[in-house]
């Protein structure tokens, strides 16, 4: 063989496979080794590298390769073995692009076939659409083949498995698997032991300029405590007030009892104020017990609000307090009751479900366009069961009655002119907003049961539409991969986050209104900062579309749950995964924290509630995560299965009150 | 190399009138269109999930058609999914069936009803994390199977959990009106199919425990007030069967309610018209009532089948009583198993029967209503002790040779139950003192039985059957063979007298259950016999 040949081969090679650098390095070289005139040169690698520009043999070599590689990864040492699996998946998907890209058609569908299998469990999805990818422009056309060629995987690995992986490649000179390998994947060479196979190291998932980039994004610091002066720390407040005018009224009141002591013609008088004064001491005293037990918010930092917050009426604020007082405390020991809302007769018609807050008011949206609204105060007195006895003091009962008038158990809205597919009520329940498949977000008044605004922005259907926890600000999912920050008094949007690589199915606000949390179709979930509008996390381990999104009430913790059925806990502050909640065997269409966050329920398509234990994890330090990996397992505290109907949306009242909603669905 | 075959493009091709299509363009186009398929499917599926669906519909391709500017596919709309059929002939192929329709039909058919309109309904899934037993609630059964899941689940983790009672029920409007048209078919059409079936739900139905307080109530009232009402005492204690028999009602808290109702069906001087109801079926029905609650709740209530015991014992010894008071008693007492009827029956029977057969005889009780009477309590009483016997005798079999009793199964028309037998055998080993004493009371007993052989003729002859020469001597072949047979195992147990005390204890009884049966002989004449499992009968024949 010809030296030059030999280079000439090199080089083509280097070309093709854009190694610039080496290119150019290799032709530096070679200048200088022209001077000293010092030929040497591996006759076989030479071999090889016209056999790889050989064209006829291009598919066969890649099958053969890949094949080789992976009996060799089945075949390898247990202890390395998960390891080098993670390798062949990229491996796989690269091999089967190139070969398209090549334009062997057939060839790469044979391929594709033959090892489909061994990625079917993991990555069914990525399969499916891969599977579609018949020509090269395809894969130019489709935005997650394109982009999985623009960018490199990483994969963590430990020392010995990449050296044993690299020798094994050189020895048995498997150059296009090496060169996938060198090309595609970016190796993080960790010293010491391999990682344990329970890490979820394994989550191949796309984020827009790779894994680097979303590390980088997680390092930025994010302030997740909760708001100053919340209602919650007013209660804590008034609850001291009570105590200490209690305790002045009490120093009074002895002193008035030694006065009426000695005037004992005035007993009855002051007998009825000690009772008096004795009932104020009780109700104090339970305040300031539920304070101490709801240690868990109060424990959390302040921060201040980004956004000018709106002002609460007064009355609103009274009642909201005195939900607080009155609520129950929920823990693994005391499970919360749930009232379930069925809706019946929805000729599958029924897209959404959502509840107030106090569980008086349910507003359904259907594929029909309409919205309609129960007022279940009114429904829940024929039954007698009412179960939102003394929630509904907000709800002004007397514009609505002409609307059942008419024989109608609902009020029906009517604006949208596709299917709704979300809605949410104002926090204290005197707006509601919805939105449609025809790219609106409509808000109306539960006071005048009429439309109010209609927002227009989103340029495709609009997924999910949320109110903020403090009212007035909403945020917004569509199709068209953004989500949109609005305020009610706008009908342009105040901020447009956009990142995601594929539609933006939900949507959710952090506890203290300075960040939203969207789920996404590319099967990550991102925290943006509301007044920046940047996205400061990513969080990547979901294996689909994520459905749903709940925060924790003391800002902390967020849990996603996604179409296969799996939940997932994420620690806001270090965007890791705290454990996967694994029970449901169908898509979880809602979330809800409990008020004092020691509880999460989970709705999902299997028609069944699932309560989870989230204190347990919480608390678990750091140290004892890393000694027993089980030990931050949330469990299972409860799995409550409705009669045949998918539970579609759920809410936690601020007595800590469990509603649930859904549609009953036929029996096939 | 696409699903698309090309010779499907070439069909549409030509279909929309493009004939002159090369065929080096359809692969390429066979693959393209399969790519968009997948695409607009993919969309679909999102659209699907929006829609909180988990099965695919024509909706949801036609919005995904409308997110990419498409005309949607009309004409397959439709609410529920779609249905397919296989093809005949092949595996996995499908096709949805599309009948033709005379138009005409369609015109003249009248309009279908309105579909129901939407609707939300509330209800408790849980309370306090406890699932209430009410129909909008999947039934006990699918509640317990994850239930189970989580407490191993709680072992696991070591936390002891203690789950709360369902402490408040929630009487639904469904409830109210199934409790309603319940009671009302009880009180005044329990004759009628519909009360069957009623019944029938109420010994099935996993979602009518809220209501049993109320039917507790309901029954005692009723019983209370209407003593003279047959067919209505009658349909409560059918109630009252079917609750018991329903697996998901806890009935338990309830018993105490429950059980002066029932013992008044059994033994009450009057129920219902005397001479024209049947009263002895209803007395019969609530022995058997009383037994099986005794049964199943017996070891739940300790002092349960005492109680119940001790007042059945009270009216059967009380003289001044009714004889349909005494019938129930004696029923009740029969019920309750072999081992009661020994106990305290028996060791009564003689002077009771002194009482009994003046009424029964045609000279001295001229009242054919009473002697009627007289005659049933005659058969129950009979029947009791008969059934006490057979029960003794079934523990002998087992020592006789094994060849005889093959022979003689096949006329075994006795047998009636083995689920009893066990039970008895069971109680046996486990009575064993009382048996003792038993043992001498029988047998002293027996003493004055064979000392009084001058009453047997007098009571046999009021029975319609005429007893043959035969049968005394079946009489004496018997009796020489019991103590022939009790004094052969004597001689066995003195040849080993390292014999545990447990097995002389057992040939006792065998010795007892010997003894019994010339004393029941003695009282109730042939009829007895039937009652001797047939095995223990070729042995003594």
């Amino acid at each position: 063989m010809d030296e030059e040949e030999v280079e000439k081969a090199v080089l083509a090679y280097l070309k093709k496979k854009g190694f610039k650098q080496t290119e150019l390095a290799l032709q530096e070289e070679q200048q200088s080794r022209n001077k000293s005139n010092s030929p040497s040169t591996d006759p076989d690698i030479a071999k090889h590298i016209l056999a790889l520009s050989d064209a006829e043999n291009i598919p066969a070599q890649y099958q053969e390769g890949y094949s080789k590689f992976r009996s060799w990864a089945y075949s390898s040492l247990d202890l390395y073995k998960h390891e080098l699996l993670r390798v062949l998946y990229p491996a796989f998907i690269h091999c089967f692009m190139d070969i398209i890209a090549k334009g062997y058609i057939q060839e790469a569908r044979a391929f594709f076939n033959s090892f489909r299998e061994d990625h079917e469990m993991m990555h069914s999805r990525d399969l499916q659409k891969l599977e579609g990818v018949l020509s090269p422009s395809h894969l130019e056309e489709m935005e997650f083949a394109h982009s999985l060629r623009q960018s490199k995987v990483s994969i963590k690995i430990c020392q010995y498995s990449y050296d044993l992986l690299i020798q094994y490649l050189h020895k048995t000179q498997l150059i296009t698997m090496l060169g996938i390998i060198n090309e595609r994947i970016n190796f993080q060479v960790s010293p010491g032991q391999p990682s344990s196979i329970s890490d979820d190291a394994d989550v191949f998932t796309l984020v827009g300029s790779g894994h680097d980039a979303a590390n980088l994004v997680n390092q930025k610091e994010i302030h997740w405590g909760l708001l100053e002066d919340s209602l919650e720390e007013k209660l804590d407040k008034a609850g001291g007030q009570i105590m200490d005018s209690d305790k002045a009224d009490g120093e009074v009141k002895d002193g008035d009892l030694e006065e009426n002591k000695k005037r004992s013609a005035d007993g009855g008088k002051g007998g009825s104020t000690q009772k008096k004064l004795k009932k104020d001491k009780v109700v104090a005293a339970t305040g300031k017990a539920s304070r101490s037990e709801s240690s868990t918010t109060s424990g959390a930092p302040r921060v201040k609000p980004e956004l000018t917050l709106p002002i609460i009426p007064t009355e609103v604020e009274h009642s909201i307090l005195e939900d607080l007082r009155n609520r129950v405390q929920l823990s693994s020991m005391t499970l919360p009751s749930i009232s379930f809302y069925t809706f019946i007769n929805t000729h599958n018609g029924l897209n959404c479900a959502s509840i107030s807050h106090d569980g008086s008011l349910v507003a359904g949206g259907f594929s029909d366009s309409s919205l309609k609204v129960w007022d279940m105060a009114k429904l829940g007195q024929q039954t007698g069961n009412s179960p939102s006895q003394g929630e509904n003091e907000l709800t002004p009962n007397e514009n609505i009655l002409n609307a059942s008038a008419k024989g109608r158990s609902y009020t029906l809205f009517r604006g949208h002119s596709g299917p709704v597919y979300s809605a949410t009520y104002s926090p204290f329940g005197d707006f509601l907003l919805s939105s449609s498949s025809d790219s609106t977000i409509r808000l109306w008044s539960t006071k005048l049961n009429a439309n109010l605004v209609c927002y227009k922005g989103h340029n495709y259907p609009v997924w999910d539409v949320q109110f903020s926890p403090v009212g007035h600000y909403f945020a917004s999912a569509s199709h068209d991969r953004t989500a949109r920050i609005w305020s009610m008094d706008r009908i342009q949007p105040l901020r447009i986050m956009a990142g995601h690589l594929s539609d933006v199915d939900c949507v959710q606000w952090h506890a203290n209104c300075n960040y939203i949390a969207t789920g996404s179709s590319d099967k990550t979930v991102r925290l943006w900062d509301v007044q920046s509008g940047e996205c400061v996390r990513i969080f990547i381990g979901h294996r689909s579309m994520i459905l749903s999104l709940a925060m924790s009430p003391d800002g902390r913790y967020m849990a996603s749950g996604d179409e296969d059925g799996k939940i997932m806990m994420w620690d806001l502050a270090s965007g890791r995964c705290v454990s996967p909640l694994v029970g449901h065997s169908s898509c979880i269409w809602s979330l809800s924290f409990s008020c004092e966050g020691s509880l999460l329920a989970s709705g999902s398509a299997d028609s069944t509630v699932k309560i989870w234990d989230v204190t347990k994890s919480s608390k678990v330090s750091k140290p004892e995560e890393n000694k027993n990996g089980n030990t931050n397992r949330l469990r299972s505290l409860k799995t409550l299965p409705t009669k045949s109907t998918p539970v579609y949306g759920l809410q936690f009242s601020r007595r800590n009150l469990l509603f649930a909603a859904g549609a009953l669905t036929k029996i096939a | 190399m696409s699903i698309v075959p090309k010779e499907t493009i070439e069909v549409i091709a030509q279909s929309i009138g493009i004939t002159n299509l090369s065929p080096d363009v359809l692969p390429n186009i066979a693959s393209d269109v399969e790519y968009r398929v997948r695409e607009i499917m993919q969309e679909a599926i999102k659209c699907m999930r929006h829609s909180r669906r988990t099965t695919l519909t024509t909706v949801d391709v036609d919005s995904a058609l409308s997110l990419r500017n498409v005309e949607p596919v009309y004409g397959f709309a439709s609410g529920d999914p779609l249905r397919f059929k296989r093809a005949a002939g092949h595996k996995d192929l499908f096709y949805i069936e599309d009948k033709d329709v005379e138009f005409k039909e369609v015109i003249e058919a009248p309009l279908p009803k309105a579909p129901l309109d939407t609707e939300v309904v509330a209800h408790w899934l849980a309370i306090e994390g406890v699932q209430p037993a009410i129909p909008e609630n999947p039934p006990p059964e699918v509640l317990t199977v994850p239930s189970d899941n989580g407490k191993t689940a709680y072992k696991e983790d070591g936390i002891p959990v203690d789950i709360k009672l369902p402490v408040k029920h929630v009487l639904s409007r469904e409830l109210q009106l199934y409790f309603e048209k319940i009671t009302e078919l009880t009180v005044s059409r329990s004759d009628s199919a519909l009360f069957k079936e009623a019944l029938v739900s109420l010994a099935t139905d996993s979602g009518i425990h809220p209501l049993v307080p109320y039917f507790t109530f309901f029954v005692a009232d009723e019983v209370s007030r209407n003593l003279n009402k047959f067919s209505l005492l009658f349909a409560l204690m059918r109630l009252v069967w079917s609750l018991l028999q329903n697996p998901h009602i806890h009935i338990e808290p309830y018993l105490h309610q429950l059980m002066p109702s029932v013992m008044t069906c059994l033994v009450a001087k009057r129920l219902g018209n005397k001479f024209s109801d049947n009263h002895w079926d209803l007395r019969n029905f609530t022995a058997n009532l009383v037994a099986s609650i005794c049964k199943r709740f017996g070891h739940v209530y300790h002092n349960l089948q005492p109680r119940v015991t001790r007042t059945l014992l009270h009216a059967f010894l009380d003289p001044s009583k009714a004889l349909p008071q005494h019938y129930g008693a004696i029923q009740g007492l029969a019920t309750l198993g072999p081992n009661v009827v020994r106990l305290l029956v028996l060791p009564n029977l003689e002077p009771y029967l002194r009482l009994l057969e003046p009424e029964m005889q045609l000279e001295k009780q001229k009242n054919e209503v009473k002697r009627h009477e007289a005659w049933l309590v005659y058969g129950a009483l009979m029947r009791a002790a008969g059934l006490c016997m057979y029960d003794r005798l079934k523990t002998l079999p087992s020592l006789l040779a094994s060849p005889a009793r093959a022979v003689l199964k096949s006329n075994a028309k006795v047998i009636t139950t083995t689920s009893k037998k066990r039970k008895a055998s069971m109680d046996n080993t486990m009575q064993q003192p009382p048996l003792k004493k038993l043992a001498t009371e029988s047998t002293m007993g027996a003493t004055p039985a064979n000392s009084l052989p001058v009453d047997m003729p007098g009571s046999s002859s009021g029975y319609p059957t005429v007893i043959g020469t035969a049968d005394t001597n079946l009489q004496s072949s018997r009796n020489e063979n019991v103590p022939e047979s009790s004094g052969r195992k004597e001689m066995v147990g003195g040849q080993g007298p390292k014999t545990s005390a447990a097995l002389t204890q057992a040939w006792k009884d065998d010795v007892d259950a010997g003894h019994l049966l010339p004393l029941l002989y003695e009282y109730f004449g042939e009829s007895m016999l039937s009652f001797i499992p047939s095995p223990a009968a070729s042995f003594f024949l």
